[in-house]
């Protein structure tokens, strides 16, 4: 192996090199983290409903995934007459697209970063509201109704949830005194001081609700509302551009677990395994939470959404952002 | 909207009271995720069906024939509000007992009605326990004696003569024993009444 990457880097540059086996690497992870979610979403929602959940394509059904993916790989990409062309076309690539830059910003381990940002966590948020642009674009162009009104509910979500989310963040980087991911982890494990979630315990607490909001995940799934919207903006979606909104959904979700495992639970510390591993620990117990989420909860209603966005979480995150700020200012 | 959701807010007692409720919610269905599963994976583990359900009829094995009874009397095909059984048979050689070689139920059209049970004189028809049966074309014709194997036709009628011997002599002995008991009676009675 590093023979092949120091051939590489004969031909290509070190630069190049060094792309090439990022992108490598994170497309992979998107793939196998997209797989291994939608399995695991289907079993655990078994599981709690007694049920068994796919069990026929290898142990567990472990090889369900790989079979729907080659699936969906294979229908028709059928576009509806009267669509949005090229925006129909584009609005998939726009919401995928910007998990790929997500992805390379998550501090995997003290050496592992494929973009270590001063501004990290500034950029996520940017490049995350991106691809809220593409669910718009989906709901817009399908001139469908049902997903018109997904796509407005969407964005009206993300909007509300938005600041719920970056206001618990800048607490825990008012208290760590920088944006980039990697130092806040240093921070944390920074002898005997401690993880965050033990100093912003409420922090976290908004922070997983507005995630899961953010990711429109249930019980915020409005934008997709089964019952009310058909499957929201992505009716019209045949194939691979429904796949790739999937993908998508499970980076996206991947993503705001890593953002919380980094902010509030030591990132890649822990004893004993690797930091890589300890992070990936922290960010699937994360996503077990939401996948708890969604198996639990009812779906709320729209009004109840903005209610509990407007009148509680963003007060809520504001008291706590400025008693941080107090603390940090006194101590 | 807004004073509706104050009121529903004050009803369930507020947010911190709302926020227990969900990690009891969360409390549940994780231990859930615990708990047996009542799944049966289906075409490789089946239900137990219970004894009464009834399903699509079936031919009963007799013990001591080893084998069904249809006399191919045709009481079944005569009721069958589908018309959906033929019985062919013929007699067995050297008796005028009748034996029934083929019996075709058309199971697109039964409706599972059970009066051919009813019907039946030798009580040889049952209701089975096959909950996934399916046809794949019209007319789902099944010949419901084919799984019988049964011996050559000379020696099934011995073994058939055979039993109907020991019926007429149990038969026979139950009478008997009637005619005794009620002999027995009447003399008790008279002797009570001559007393």
């Amino acid at each position: 192996m590093p023979a092949l990457i120091a051939a590489l880097e004969g031909m290509l540059g070190t630069w190049l090199t060094q792309f090439l086996l990022g992108f490598t690497a994170l497309a992979a992870l998107i793939t196998l983290n997209a797989m291994f979610m939608v399995w695991f979403e289907r079993k655990v929602s078994a599981w709690v409903q007694g049920r068994l959940g796919p069990m026929e394509h290898g142990p567990q059904g472990t090889l369900q995934t790989l079979l729907d993916v080659i699936k969906l790989l294979g229908k028709e990409p059928i576009i509806p007459a009267k669509v949005d062309r090229t925006t129909f076309i584009l609005a998939p690539v726009v919401a995928f697209l910007p998990a790929l830059v997500l992805l390379s910003l998550l501090p995997y381990s003290e050496d592992l970063v494929f973009t270590n940002a001063e501004s990290g966590i500034l950029l996520v948020f940017a490049f995350g509201g991106v691809s809220l642009m593409g669910v718009f674009m989906g709901g817009w162009s399908s001139n469908n109704k049902y997903a018109l009104l997904g796509g407005v509910r969407a964005v009206s979500q993300n909007i509300a949830y938005e600041l719920p989310l970056l206001l618990s963040t800048m607490a825990v980087v008012l208290s760590a005194g920088t944006l980039n991911i990697s130092k806040i982890v240093q921070v944390q494990t920074a002898g005997g001081f401690g993880w965050f979630f033990m100093y912003q315990p409420l922090a976290l607490i908004i922070y997983i609700i507005a995630a899961t909001a953010e990711t429109n995940r249930a019980p915020f799934d409005i934008p997709e509302a089964e019952s009310e919207l058909v499957a929201g903006f992505h009716t019209e979606y045949p194939a691979m551009g429904f796949a790739v909104f999937f993908l998508a959904e499970y980076t996206y979700m991947f993503v705001v677990c890593g953002v919380g495992a980094a902010l509030f639970l030591g990132g890649n510390h822990g004893p004993w395994l690797p930091g890589p591993c300890w992070f990936l620990i922290k960010v699937y117990f994360l996503l077990f939470l939401m996948v708890m989420f969604r198996w639990t909860f009812p779906r709320l209603r729209f009004d109840q959404l903005m209610d509990l966005a407007w009148k509680l979480l963003i007060p809520l995150s504001l008291a706590n952002l400025m008693v941080t700020a107090l603390v940090i200012k006194l101590v | 909207m807004t004073e509706d959701n104050d009121q529903q807010r004050r009803e369930h007692g507020g947010i911190v009271a709302g926020f227990g409720s969900l990690l009891t919610g969360l409390k549940i269905t994780t231990g859930k995720i615990f708990k047996p599963k009542v799944t049966l994976e289906y075409p490789h583990q089946k239900v137990e069906m219970s004894e009464a359900f009834r399903s699509c009829i079936a031919f009963v094995r007799f013990e001591d024939i080893d084998t069904h009874d249809c006399i191919a009397c045709d009481a079944c095909a005569i009721i069958c509000p589908s018309d959906c059984i033929t019985v062919t048979g013929d007699r067995m050689p050297d008796s005028k007992k009748k034996r029934a070689d083929r019996f075709d139920v058309d199971f697109s059209t039964c409706s599972l009605c059970g009066l051919c049970l009813a019907a039946c004189p030798t009580d040889t028809l049952k209701y089975s326990a096959d909950f996934d049966d399916a046809g794949y074309q019209r007319g789902w014709v099944q010949d419901l004696l084919e799984p019988f194997d049964d011996p050559p036709i000379e020696e099934l009628a011995k073994t058939l003569t055979a039993r109907e011997e020991r019926k007429k002599a149990e038969r026979k002995a139950a009478r008997e024993a009637a005619k005794a008991a009620k002999a027995a009676a009447k003399a008790k009675q008279e002797e009570s009444g001559n007393a």
